[in-house]
């Protein structure tokens, strides 16, 4: 049912977002440069307009879709494998890890480079991912993970210390400020069917990672040993869902900086509606967050007077925000820690 | 279905169990007893998988739980484990189903098999009116019947319960030793690891007692449920009578100091 609205919605959502711009180009004109450039109409649009729909609007609509669905799907693995529901890219550290590894990439002049047809950018923000990851999950578990709450901790510890490290190489290397901001809030502003084409195939692998281990993740929610002892390899599992997350995550913050939020936020929408089962969780996410950050990025593109441009980032935090006080204050947490008397058995 | 040869395991390079030995034959329905950090969830542990041994031999079903796959070792040994936190909103239907793992293939649909087996399971543990109640919203002893019926949905020759009736009121710890009994009368090996005594000697055929990581008893009830061997285990006075209605052994514990 929901997947089936999801299915709808998501060209819907794409077609709008196209639509709304500062060139007054409406949804008919997208329709029929659509016609055009798939030749099923004969050439009756001018270059600049189709230019703008297709190449400028269009592409970065997809790469919105993609990457918001890309983030909603990390979300999910990061809550399912860490057992914590304040879990998501941006939570964990995992998006600044990558943003810096992107970076330093950058930096190094690789940011054009492609081996084997595939952007090396999203390698590098995989690699900063991980070692983000690592230490979050290490300083996490010198407190023996007491309560959800320390995961979180050391994962804003973590993002926000590296989010300085990027503010910092990319002032000594004189890059303006709206560039940092931008990188640091996530933007989608000036990308095309290259970034597409760049991030596409690791996500479909994260995602493809996610469905395929989804019923192993559903008993993952039992512990390591729990799961294990239900025929489950959890070390495997953990050690292949932790990277596919971490590669999700890599390919959408290199091509659009750190977006936060998207990945806390869907999967808990998703979650109240069809339950925890992964599998359906995984599916329903992306198309959810695809439309979602479609919409958000369209917003961020419209909502300035005089054609200034927002970080989508800015809007994906001032909705999910207040999204995550409302789950600290409702104190779903504490049903996640496991429980007092769980939780001194293990 | 188990055999363990000089056992030996533990963490960071310390053993915690330390040369056990034992074996249990299809059909029997053995306690295991002792007091905290005696070993048993290190046991538990090694014998399924979790922790791989550090010394000696171990086999469960006739495989070797450090090279077995664990879906293979799930269905041999289902385990009813005691900490049994579920952080998600899963139905207590969607529990009960998550024991056919094992049997399942990756993208198959549960089969009208693997259906009976959650259905039998639920009825026999009196969950069926919890099927649609969320897991994160029952009690604490309506959890670990789910989690009984979830290692009976499972299906395996051998049940190895960890503390499994130990939040539930004692109704529901008499039900849950009731099917149990009925369970090993149909077949099924059970091994239980207890901390009430009296519970163990109502209806474990056989105890095996540990302390510190060492085995100090092993044989048929009446043999070990000895006031001698419950005071080396637990180092404190006890007594052991025959229950008149029951028939079965049963301890009392003295007090150290008596009332003025």
């Amino acid at each position: 049912m929901l997947f089936a609205c999801l299915v709808a919605a998501s060209p819907v959502a794409m077609a709008v977002a196209s639509s709304v711009g500062s060139s007054g180009l409406g949804p008919l004109d997208l329709a029929r440069a659509l016609a055009e450039a798939l030749g099923f109409m004969g050439p009756t649009m001018d270059e600049v307009s189709k230019t703008i729909l297709i190449d400028v609007r269009l592409s970065r609509v997809v790469l919105a879709f993609i990457v918001g669905g890309g983030l909603a799907v990390a979300g999910v693995v990061f809550q399912g494998l860490l057992l914590n529901p304040l879990a998501d890219p941006f939570t964990v550290g995992v998006s600044s890890g990558a943003a810096l590894g992107a970076t330093v990439a950058i930096l190094m002049g690789l940011g054009g480079y492609t081996m084997l047809g595939l952007g090396l950018l999203p390698p590098a923000a995989f690699v900063g991912a991980l070692a983000a990851l690592g230490a979050v999950h290490y300083l996490a578990s010198r407190q023996n993970f007491a309560g959800s709450g320390t995961l979180i901790l050391a994962g804003i510890v973590v993002s926000t210390t590296l989010s300085a490290g990027i503010s910092l190489l990319k002032s000594l290397n004189e890059e303006s400020v709206s560039s940092i901001v931008f990188w640091i809030m996530g933007s989608l502003s000036g990308r095309g069917w290259i970034h597409v084409a760049f991030c596409l195939p690791y996500v479909a692998v994260g995602i493809l990672a996610a469905l395929w281990l989804g019923r192993d993740l559903d008993l993952m929610a039992l512990g390591d040993e729990g799961a294990r002892q239900l025929g489950v390899d959890s070390v495997k599992v953990r050690r292949l869902l932790l990277v596919s997350a971490s590669i999700l995550t890599g390919a959408c913050v290199a091509v659009s900086g750190v977006i936060g939020f998207v990945g806390l936020v869907v999967p808990h929408l998703v979650r109240g509606v069809i339950g925890p089962s992964h599998r359906g969780l995984v599916a329903n996410s992306f198309l959810a967050g695809g439309v979602l950050l479609c919409l958000a990025d369209a917003l961020s593109r419209t909502i300035l007077p005089g054609g200034e441009e927002l970080p989508v980032g800015v809007v994906t935090a001032l909705l999910g925000g207040p999204f995550f006080c409302w789950l600290l204050g409702r104190g779903t947490t504490r049903s996640l820690a496991g429980g007092a008397d769980d939780g001194a058995s293990r | 279905m188990i055999s363990a040869q000089g056992l030996r395991a533990g963490y960071g390079g310390e053993d915690v169990l330390k040369e056990i030995s034992f074996e249990v034959e299809a059909g029997e329905f053995v306690g295991i007893l002792g007091p905290n950090a005696f070993g048993k969830s290190t046991l538990v542990k090694t014998l399924t998988g979790v922790l791989s041994r550090s010394g000696g031999e171990a086999k469960l079903g006739g495989f070797d739980p450090g090279e077995t796959s664990p879906k293979e070792l799930a269905r041999v040994a289902a385990v009813v484990p005691q900490s049994t936190a579920i952080p998600f909103p899963f139905t207590g239907e969607e529990v009960v189903s998550m024991g056919r793992f094992a049997h399942l293939g990756r993208f198959s649909p549960p089969s009208q098999v693997d259906r009976d087996a959650v259905k039998d399971a639920m009825e026999r543990t009196d969950t069926v009116k919890l099927a649609n109640r969320l897991i994160t919203q029952v009690s604490g002893g309506e959890r670990q019947r789910l989690i009984m019926a979830r290692a009976l949905a499972q299906q395996a020759p051998l049940l190895l319960l960890d503390e499994a009736t130990a939040a539930m009121d004692v109704h529901r710890k008499i039900d849950t030793f009731d099917l149990l009994r009925e369970l090993n009368e149909t077949g099924t090996t059970v091994v239980a690891v207890m901390h009430d005594l009296n519970l163990a000697a109502l209806y474990c055929k056989r105890l095996i007692m540990m302390r510190a990581g060492e085995l100090l008893a092993d044989g048929a009830t009446a043999e070990v449920f000895t006031p001698a061997k419950l005071e080396e285990v637990y180092d404190t006075p006890m007594e052991v009578f025959t229950h008149a209605t029951t028939g079965r052994p049963h301890a009392v514990f003295l007090p150290r100091r008596r009332e003025k």
